[in-house]
């Protein structure tokens, strides 16, 4: 009896769903509701516990914890990495794009400096050195 | 992680922690070392936080397997460490003694998710995840525990028995 007793105010104690009944049926009894009794100074004696810690325990703590985070690069020096690429990126595209142009102009044929016309006429023979 | 949170975490946690793993050991330096070690992981983001249980209950899943990893088979008496600097009140100081004295006494299953409860707040079913066990068994751990303590702590029962 006692063990059920037991079980169910243990559990009645940390908000476990129990059954009334057994609870009823315990405190009805002396002995039920010394176990109930007993339970509440366990946990008495336990919230009395101001065990903590010692004084040197918190700047330790605070020097790792300082430690431990990764060091986050700054944000002066994350806009400026940008701003250099972004340069680098513009400068080569507009060489390339020079580059380009140059190479078409070059590879154009040139403007015609004088314009042969040829007319229709009759054959004639030349004597070689007369040309 | 970043450090703002990580702070606010240990403000509200480390002392459950400390006290969880204080009691568990009886030994103060495992205690601190083993709470430092909780945030540098959670700084560190070693340990992902889950989001299917509260942050307590996260942070002492972490505890508990750095003390099982570091400290396994760790003699569970309570250490002749000096207690006074930390407790003004002698009553107080009388009663963490006579805790500590009994909890060493109680085997280390139940201890250890009566602890949870006790001093963590956590649920049945947090303290079955964290210990890989079924709330059922957690029930029956922590009742054990508490008839084990009320029979070493409690006036009437030692009057009684």
């Amino acid at each position: 009896m006692n063990e059920r007793w037991n079980e169910t105010l243990s559990r009645l104690i940390d908000g476990d769903p129990i059954d009334p009944e057994i609870v009823a049926e315990a405190l009805e009894s002396p002995d039920g509701r010394r176990i109930l009794v007993d339970f509440a100074f366990v946990r008495a004696t336990l919230n009395l516990d101001t065990a903590g810690p010692s004084a040197a325990f918190y700047p330790r703590m605070q020097a790792s914890l300082a430690a431990a985070e990764p060091p986050r690069p700054r944000r002066t020096g994350d806009v400026s990495l940008r701003i250099v690429a972004v340069s680098a990126a513009a400068a080569l595209l507009l060489g390339i794009g020079i580059e380009s142009w140059r190479h078409q102009r070059t590879d154009a044929p040139p403007p015609a400096a004088r314009v042969l016309r040829f007319a229709p006429s009759e054959w004639t023979n030349v004597k070689a050195g007369d040309r | 992680m970043d450090t703002a949170n990580a702070a606010d975490l240990f403000q509200r946690h480390h002392l459950a922690l400390f006290r969880y793993v204080y009691r568990l050991t009886g030994r103060r330096d495992i205690a601190e070392d083993v709470v430092q070690d909780v945030f540098l992981r959670v700084v560190r983001g070693l340990n992902g936080y889950q989001t299917i249980g509260r942050e307590a209950a996260w942070l002492f899943t972490i505890a508990r397997r750095l003390l099982i990893d570091r400290h396994r088979g760790l003699d569970r008496r309570p250490s002749a460490v000096d207690d006074s600097a930390y407790m003004s009140v002698p009553a107080r100081q009388e009663a963490s003694t006579a805790l500590a004295e009994a909890l060493a006494l109680v085997p280390e299953v139940e201890c250890d998710a009566f602890l949870l409860r006790e001093v963590g707040g956590l649920s049945y079913d947090e303290i079955a995840l964290v210990c890989q066990t079924t709330p059922d068994s957690v029930r029956s751990r922590i009742y054990r525990a508490r008839v084990r303590l009320k029979a070493l702590l409690s006036p009437t029962a030692q009057v009684t028995s």
